[in-house]
């Protein structure tokens, strides 16, 4: 594994390698930390440029935008108590606090080193446990690739964000439009509706692009984004050995959580940072002062989310399983060259693998070598208004949507996906669990059926083959949190009311 | 009042799906066919939009006491959603390389830019750039349009 890592790192250096990681890098720092552009769009409006280069050039774009947006959403969020990206909500309480007392410098420096640290240690994890994870599943047949991808399924939508039954409308919606065109094992064409542009089916980028980047432009665009007459450009203050010593416990734990909230499906880093934000305030020593302007308020959620990014990203190689919306974007992109994700991909194309996983190490890294210069930049590119920057990713939506197929069909699709989503987001409906169920949808009936031809038709096989039977129980099991979450709320409405007569 | 409309749409939207099952040819010989995965999907579709319905009705009295606090600008949300569904037959007829600055301008110009040189400047300079990234640099390749905007576009990729 050792070797195969080396000689993947040594790949990241190959010249159109290395340009396209910086140029991710360069993307993702930037355009991370503008308000209103998420990570997960960064990278769905670069899906036409991966389409136009070589497979690891185009994963290395992607993974490095991804991994670099998480922690510049952080920058807005402490110099303008806006959080550029959702993962830096909880970056706002003590950040922003921080800049008020004039300390923007070391909050951001703070912000820095604790994305680039969180985002080592979940590289480090995720170099450690890909291999085992992927090995393990080699075991796997279908029944239990079906339970798998049920328990993610059920997973994204109880923790997902939003309520269960809209997180499972959502995945049953992504599921279903998986189902449209010629079915891969009969050839019978199911929900085309004699449209013959339907037959190869819905194309999955058409709707990701849809319903996250065109919907988003569609809310976006009514809001003022325009951060006006705000030139702080402080200039970053690395933390010293001292503050070093006091942070050290804070971010190892912050990553660590991080990390394995983050391999969950569908809790991504958002819910990672929140967490782990939550988890520091209730049992550090000072844990009074967290929402006061502490460096320790920074680096659990910075930390946390960088951190809980790269742990996502072990379920997408090591199973094809995706554990958050962006990872189901790269997804996507892997598909979209021809590679499908799995337990046989560091098999098969260790050197691409290990290539992604080199690139992401140097993107972590590049976070503390590039940040710094590149703030002062910031202070104007956080000026750009939206009515120019809400036009041109229309753009790069049609762009992207045309040029996987070439079909106007797509187009109409994209502009339906983009007014649904614009609703479904409207009426707090979680897009995750529908991008996931979409992007699952052919494998999970694949297996199902396999399956079933397996064992004649016996529903049971899925019961009474041991991995299979637990990971059911798991989603079962999963199943009962809304159920807690409902019963916790009766009794605190109880609560309430009983207080007002007491 | 949306998730209740939301719900009625799911719940007709998988009943009428599943009558179209009823048209999907099955071979008599498959057992676990084409058709048995749909009709879970859609059977699990109605049962959980239900659950919505029932749900978002009981909750109608609260929603309508907590009054949303979106902002709704109409002429920016409906000029935005129709210049992005007429672009789809403006990348038709008139091609890619016209269609754009046209589009980038009104859009611009809708949500908000006023000034006259950067209305100018931005729809142009967007344009080049995105021709030159995609078409050109990519070799990917984009709507021509038909007739002399079809031979216009020869001229830039």
């Amino acid at each position: 594994m050792f070797e195969d890592l080396l000689s993947g790192f040594a790949n990241v250096f190959t010249p159109i390698h290395i340009i396209m990681l910086f140029a991710g890098v360069f993307i993702g720092i930037l355009g991370g930390a503008i308000p209103g552009i998420s990570g997960t769009m960064l990278v769905v409006i670069l899906l036409p440029v991966a389409y136009g280069l070589d497979p690891i050039p185009a994963l290395l774009l992607l993974t490095a935008v991804y991994t670099t947006s998480v922690f510049s959403g952080s920058i807005s969020a402490i110099l303008f108590n806006t959080p550029g990206t959702p993962e830096a909500v909880a970056t706002v309480f003590d950040g922003y606090e921080m800049t008020k007392k004039g300390k923007a410098g070391e909050a951001l420096g703070v912000a820095i080193f604790s994305s680039a640290i969180g985002g080592l240690i979940g590289c480090l994890f995720l170099i450690l446990l890909t291999p085992v994870l992927a090995s393990f599943a080699l075991n796997f047949s279908s029944p239990e690739y079906f339970a798998l991808i049920f328990l993610a399924l059920v997973i994204v939508s109880v923790l997902g964000g939003g309520s269960f039954v809209k997180g499972m409308i959502g995945v049953l919606i992504g599921l279903l439009i998986a189902t449209v065109g010629l079915d891969s094992s009969s050839g019978v064409a199911r929900f085309t509706f004699d449209v013959t542009g339907l037959r190869s089916g819905i194309d999955f980028v058409a709707v990701i692009i849809g319903l996250f980047a065109l919907a988003e432009v569609l809310r976006k665009v009514q809001e003022d984004y325009f951060t006006k007459d705000k030139t702080a450009s402080p200039k970053t203050k690395f933390p010293g050995l001292g503050l070093l010593n006091r942070l050290k416990r804070t971010i190892g734990q912050s990553s660590l959580l991080g990390f394995f909230i983050g391999v969950l499906p569908g809790v991504g880093a958002t819910t990672a940072s929140l967490v782990s934000y939550s988890m520091s305030s209730s049992f550090a020593k000072n844990s009074k002062e967290f929402g006061t302007g502490i460096p320790e308020g920074v680096a659990a959620p910075e930390s946390a989310n960088n951190s809980a990014a790269m742990g996502a990203i072990v379920p997408l190689l090591a199973l094809g399983i995706p554990g958050s919306a962006t990872t189901a974007v790269i997804l996507g992109a892997f598909i979209m060259n021809g590679i499908q994700p799995g337990p046989l991909l560091i098999e098969q194309q260790g050197m691409l693998v290990y290539t992604i996983i080199g690139g992401l190490l140097l993107a972590n890294l590049s976070v503390i070598i590039f940040s710094k210069p590149f703030i002062r930049i910031f202070s104007y590119v956080l000026k750009a208004p939206y009515y120019i920057i809400g036009p041109m990713i229309v753009i790069f939506c049609f762009i992207g949507t045309y040029a996987v197929r070439n079909s106007m069909i797509d187009l109409v699709v994209m502009v339906i996906a983009g007014i649904v989503g614009y609703n479904l987001t409207k009426a707090k409906f979680p897009l995750a669990p529908m991008i996931l169920g979409l992007v699952l949808g052919t494998m999970i009936e694949d297996h199902f059926r396999r399956a079933l031809i397996i064992s004649g038709g016996d529903f049971s096989i899925f019961f009474t083959r041991p991995i299979s039977a637990v990971l059911l129980a798991l989603a079962f099991l999963s199943l009962l949190i809304p159920v807690f979450k409902w019963y916790r709320r009766r009794i605190m409405e109880k609560k309430d009311k009983a207080l007002p007569g007491q | 009042m949306r998730n209740i409309g939301i719900s009625i749409i799911i719940i007709l939207l998988s009943v009428f799906l599943f009558y179209d099952t009823f048209s999907i040819e099955v071979a008599e010989s498959e057992e676990i066919g084409p058709v048995m995965w749909p009709r879970i999907l859609l059977i699990s579709l109605f049962v959980f939009g239900f659950t919505l319905l029932v749900q978002s009705l009981y909750r109608l009295k609260k929603e309508s006491a907590e009054k949303s606090g979106d902002r709704f600008d109409a002429v920016k949300f409906w000029g935005f959603l129709i210049l992005i569904i007429l672009y789809i037959p403006a990348l038709t007829y008139i091609g890619f390389i016209i269609a754009t600055p046209i589009w980038i301008f009104i859009l611009a110009f809708i949500a908000g830019m006023r000034k006259v040189l950067p209305l100018i400047l931005t729809p142009l300079i967007g344009t080049a750039v995105v021709t030159f990234l995609f078409p050109v640099l990519l070799r990917i390749s984009m709507p021509r349009g038909v007739g002399i905007m079809r031979e216009v576009s020869y001229f830039f990729y």
